[in-house]
């Protein structure tokens, strides 16, 4: 069976400074796959490389088959894989259903802005119906509908990124640091609520973060990112005790 | 009246808060560096180390609290002021001046130590020249105490990352700073790169320079800290060896975090 | 009170079309970050165009299709301002609108002439309400502003378009990674501004005539009133348009319309200046300018040497001329004196100035003014009024650097297009004041000086005029390079290449900033000062507003920071400059006829397009760039007999 996403041999370099160094990994399709390790080790710019944020200087990058190494992020959100950025990025100006229709309208978008107005005028009626299921999902989203994004707290604002990233009818959703910043409750339910669309709707989850813990309880497999290497790779349950992910962190391990 | 000497830290930091918007960045943080030592500032992201460290460079003005170097009250000095009396900041993102042969470079840290301005460095006045020299030869030896001076001479634009941080820091050196700080120095370079780092630390320990350094990279932290703290949210966690503080539990939930999923 | 009443009507009209062009910079600066220097061209080609059709059309359709044409024109600009992505900074885009302008004056002079046109508008017959004559013209600009208004924020609000348009401007990185695509964003931005200016330019003709050069007073204004909303918001750039406007009116009614202008200029400036209040200065680690690759210097004896035989040369040549090349050979000299300031500042220092023509302007009436006599009434009555002019000439660089000094603290807290509209306002300030102060500088008539410059009996004119200016230039960039090649110098270039590195390492940053702005002000006013004993005469004409255009364009030539590259890029562009003139001084070209102001607009159209190329494609400097490709060439061939001796062994 194809991964969805297959990373291969992947090198990110910013001016002389090599932030990841030949890493691997896969994601398959409805699985459930997380990378830890301590921030520096290289997590953000996986994802970044993954979603076309940016370019690799080596290996490759592939979804559901397609070679997309270095394609801008549009074409990989075609691909069906949308990343709900860390920090959450919402756009502050816009009210939150604004905020998740344009979701919807970076799939249609197309290079040529008429063609891409038209196609998703075509798809309104989808979309609406989009619309309607995340607000069923997610119902507090359906309540600050026309709250300007910026006005709502931080883990609202990871709903609306979530909600936004899902209108785009993924295959795959790339979180980038789910809980930096939120208080453990607000983590808990959001962290329940993926699981949910994972096992309902066979979305699959590439989660980076650095909460180990939380990563390891919420995924079936996971990559410990050391210093631009994978360290270690498995089952949760497996490796969430092994030495190394501790010392992957806090150091004092075997180099 | 006389003053009653007392024996001053390098570095002082009491009450200090700094907050961006409503997110306080540092939360009432004190602590105090003595001279000489080796201290690691660690903690998961956004706990606010690169901001404390900005607070005592003087790139952040604290909102309260008293920074206090090498017995001053920079509290309210801007960043080159800092730099004048003591301080010495090396950055992760220090791009080297491409134009410039390394031993230039260095020689752009001893600004602080010399006097000639626009009409003097136009006009070339004898003393200008002997300042000069003076100026190169303090920079010869900056390069000597991090093993770059066999490269004195190349284009600072061939050096491969490992070296311009020993650059960066050899630029700092030519202060002649009483404190070093360093952010996150040994990001991005390889084993081999790492190695030359850590000795050059040491030998700057060696020769008594105060050092405080953020730093992710635990195995580095653990090669050269005599002292570490660890931040969380803004606050000091933990603060001890670094054996201690790895093994200390809320240092392990801050990093490893936890949840009742 | 019926001419207060009068002024508020008219100044709301006038205000109304700034309004729509402010609201078009908003619009694209929100979206792209850039601001579109060329926003009010736009303005007049909706004008002109209207022109041109309004015989043959009815007004209505003439103005939809002069607003087509300024759409489809505007997705152009929008592809080249954009640039490649990464590539081009900010400030490349600013250069790149900037000389966009250019090249349109000189598109639209070849097409339209140079004769201000209009027509007809809605109606001849002004209403009169209670004594205050009310144009209909007036009350249709006034009300299109507010529907355009109205339906931009509309647009903004409800329209899926609109709102990707907001999420560029909210977060670029976001808007990418939800799959939007920013250039066709800003294509949109561009196109929409276009059409609102050529709509705001359609509208004004009929009571405003329009000719290619009537953009920048728009664009200034158009500027001016998006400052008020601090380049955000459009309401309230609707509100700055109308409050400009009006402002405008009073001054022309109350005061002085010759001071309309300036006011307006030093308004904005207030407002800039109110809107960056809270920036520190610098502190970011990101480079200015071009940072150039690895180029050991030379020595200092060779570089005097060479220095001093160049200069030796340069004199000896100011013999060998013919007296009307002299005159030319004499400006490049003088202009190069301004440019070697100009790069150090915009390569070091990273600010853009778009007034160093004001310095030079300074430069040349100080000296004039201070050898003739400063009272007015006794120039005319006693030729000893006034100081040697020796004397002169030597304050002239004074006061261009004081004046420099006070205006630069504030200044030089500007970021980037701020600071180039502030330094462009400088020299739309300093050339307006001297048609409003005409009795003291001489209006649009100059000044005549008739005692030369003489140093002990050895006349300063002519042949003798060029061979000072260029020992001077010798001596200049013998300081220069001595001040690169110095601790200074290494300050400085610590602080090009990271601001927060350069004050962590002892460098007072805003200090020197400062330095930089007065010594090339300085500089450009010794060029000035001594520019007026080349001719024994000043007048306005010698200093438009294009000459501070053309000193950026010398340096981007020669490379930002290259003090050599400043002469050479001054040479080479004043030797294009005059070449382009000579062939617009032909009655005809390619079939095309040529009017009277062909020459000049002619040379700005080719500098428009120089100043694109140059940007998009040699963002370091065509000199470099061209240094590198014969650097690589000279390798690849010392290389080739190696090969070919190690392939025969």
């Amino acid at each position: 069976m194809t991964a969805l996403v297959e990373v291969r041999d992947l090198v990110v370099r910013y001016g002389p400074a090599v932030a990841l160094d030949g890493v691997s990994l896969t994601l398959g399709p409805g699985e459930r796959v997380a990378l830890v390790g301590a921030n520096g080790a290289g997590k953000t710019s996986l994802l970044n490389a993954v979603c076309g944020v940016v370019r690799p200087a080596a290996g490759t990058v592939r979804i559901a088959g397609d070679d997309v190494t270095g394609r801008a992020p549009t074409h990989v959100v075609r691909r069906g894989v949308t990343q709900v950025p860390e920090g959450r990025q919402v756009f502050p100006s816009l009210p939150v259903e604004a905020n998740l229709l344009l979701g919807a309208f970076g799939r249609s978008f197309r290079t040529e802005i008429l063609t891409s107005t038209l196609r998703f005028a075509r798809r309104r009626s989808e979309a609406r119906r989009q619309l309607e299921r995340i607000y069923s999902l997610l119902p507090k989203l359906y309540e600050l509908r026309d709250r300007p994004a910026g006005r709502t707290s931080g883990g609202e604002q990871q709903m609306v990124a979530i909600g936004r990233a899902l209108m785009a009818e993924p295959r795959a959703l790339a979180i980038d640091e789910l809980s930096l910043g939120l208080a453990p409750i607000v983590v808990e339910q959001l962290a329940r609520f993926l699981l949910r669309l994972n096992e309902e709707d066979g979305v699959a989850i590439l989660l980076v973060e650095q909460n180990a813990v939380l990563a390891f309880d919420l995924c079936e497999r996971a990559y410990v990112l050391e210093t631009g290497r994978i360290a270690l790779a498995g089952d949760s349950a497996e490796i969430r005790d092994r030495p190394e992910v501790h010392s992957a962190y806090l150091g004092g391990g075997p180099a | 009246m006389a003053t009653v000497a007392r024996r001053t830290d390098a570095c002082q930091l009491t009450g200090v808060t700094k907050a961006f918007g409503a997110v306080k960045a540092v939360d009432d943080v004190s602590l105090s560096i003595a001279e000489g030592s080796l201290t690691c500032l660690i903690g998961p992201n956004g706990a606010g180390k690169s901001t404390l460290l900005g607070c005592i460079s003087g790139f952040h003005l604290v909102d309260s609290g008293r920074v206090a170097v090498g017995g001053n009250d920079v509290t309210r000095w801007p960043p080159h002021r800092r730099a004048r009396n003591g301080l010495a900041t090396v950055f992760q993102t220090t791009r080297p001046l491409e134009q410039l042969d390394v031993l230039d470079n260095a020689a752009v840290g001893a600004h602080v130590r010399s006097r000639s301005g626009f009409v003097e460095s136009m006009l070339r006045p004898p003393w200008q020249w002997r300042e000069e020299q003076r100026i190169r030869r303090e920079a010869g030896e900056a390069l000597e105490v991090v093993a770059l001076a066999d490269r004195r001479s190349a284009p600072a634009a061939v050096l491969p990352l490992g070296q311009l941080r020993l650059l960066a820091i050899a630029r700092a050196l030519a202060h002649r700073p009483s404190v070093l700080l360093l952010d996150e120095p040994a990001a991005g370079l390889r084993a081999g790169e790492k190695a030359r780092l850590i000795e050059a630390l040491q030998e700057l320990k060696q020769r008594g320079l105060t050092q405080v350094l953020v730093e992710h990279d635990m195995q580095f932290v653990g090669a050269i800290a005599e002292r570490v703290i660890v931040l969380d949210r803004g606050r000091v966690i933990a603060d001890g060896t670094p054996a201690e503080v790895r093994n200390d539990p809320g240092v392990v939930e801050a990093y490893l975090g936890s949840t009742s999923l | 009170m019926t001419t207060f009443v009068q002024l508020v009507v008219v100044g709301l009209s006038t205000g109304s079309a700034f309004a729509l062009v402010g609201i078009g910079l908003v619009l694209v600066y929100r979206t792209t970050g850039i601001v579109n220097f060329a926003q009010g061209v736009f303005a007049v080609i909706g004008g002109l165009v209207t022109f041109r059709l309004a015989d043959d059309l009815p007004l209505a359709v003439a103005m939809l299709v002069a607003i087509l044409v300024a759409g489809v024109l505007s997705s152009v600009l929008a592809v080249v301002a954009v640039g490649f992505r990464g590539r081009t900074t900010n400030l490349a885009s600013i250069i790149i609108t900037l000389g966009a302008s250019f090249l349109a004056e000189a598109l639209l002079l070849l097409e339209f002439g140079d004769i201000p046109r209009t027509y007809r508008g809605v109606s001849d017959h002004a209403w009169n309400i209670h004594g205050v004559l009310v144009q209909p013209q007036y009350v249709l600009i006034a009300a299109v502003a507010l529907a355009a208004a109205v339906g931009l924020t509309l647009f903004l609000r409800r329209t899926i378009v609109g709102q990707a348009l907001v999420a560029c401007s909210d977060s670029r990185r976001a808007a990418e990674l939800v799959g939007l695509n920013i250039r066709s964003l800003a294509v949109v931005a561009f196109v929409g501004a276009g059409a609102l200016c050529a709509l705001a330019g359609s509208l004004l003709a009929p009571s405003s005539p329009m000719t290619y050069s009537s953009d920048v007073a728009i664009t200034v204004n158009g500027f001016a009133a998006a400052v008020f909303g601090g380049l955000a918001s459009v309401r309230l750039a609707l509100l700055g348009g109308y409050a400009l406007g009006i402002l405008e009116q009073f001054v022309v009614g109350y005061i002085n319309p010759q001071y309309s202008l300036i006011i307006a200029l030093i308004v904005m400036l207030a407002l800039i200046g109110w809107r960056s209040r809270g920036e520190i200065a610098a502190a970011g680690h990101q480079a200015h300018a071009a940072v150039h690759r690895a180029r050991v210097p030379w020595p200092a004896p060779v570089r005097l040497g060479l220095i001093a035989a160049a200069t030796v040369f340069a004199c000896w040549l100011a013999y060998q001329l013919a007296p009307f090349d002299v005159s030319l050979y004499d400006r490049m000299g003088l202009y190069a004196l301004v440019a070697v300031g100009l790069t150090l500042l915009m390569g070091f220092a990273g600010q853009i100035s778009l007034g160093q023509g004001a310095f030079f302007l300074i430069g040349a009436y100080t000296s004039a003014i201070l050898t003739v006599g400063i009272d007015p009434d006794r120039r005319l009555v006693d030729p000893e009024a006034g100081i040697s002019p020796v004397l002169a000439v030597l304050a002239a660089p004074v006061v261009a650097a004081a004046i420099a000094a006070v205006i630069g603290l504030p200044l030089l807290r500007l970021r980037g297009h701020y600071l180039a509209f502030a330094t462009l306002s400088l020299h739309l300030i300093a050339f307006s004041l001297l048609y409003a102060w005409d009795r003291f500088s001489g209006g649009q008539y100059g000044i005549s000086v008739t005692k030369p410059l003489e140093v002990g009996g050895w006349v300063v004119r002519g042949a003798n005029h060029a061979a000072v200016v260029w020992a001077l230039v010798g001596l200049v960039l013998v300081l220069a390079t001595n001040l690169v090649h110095s601790r200074v110098g290494r300050a400085l270039q610590a602080l090009a290449t990271d601001e927060a590195s350069a004050a962590a390492s002892g460098v007072g940053v805003a200090s020197y900033k400062l330095r930089l702005f007065v010594l090339a002000a300085a500089l450009a006013g010794i060029g000035g000062g001594l520019f007026t004993f080349a001719f024994q005469f000043v007048s306005p004409e010698a200093f438009p507003v294009v000459l501070s255009v053309e000193f950026v364009v010398m340096v981007a030539v020669g490379g930002l920071g290259n003090v050599y590259g400043a002469v050479a890029g001054t040479i080479a562009i004043l030797y294009l400059e005059q070449k382009l003139r000579e062939l617009g001084a032909r009655d005809a070209l390619a079939g095309w006829s040529l009017p009277d102001a062909a020459p000049t607009v002619f040379s700005y159209g080719v500098f428009g397009l120089i100043l694109i190329v140059i940007m998009l494609f040699f963002p370091r400097g065509l000199l470099p760039a061209l240094g590198d490709v014969t650097a690589r060439a000279t390798a690849r061939i010392s290389r080739r007999p190696s090969r070919a001796r190690a392939s025969a062994s």
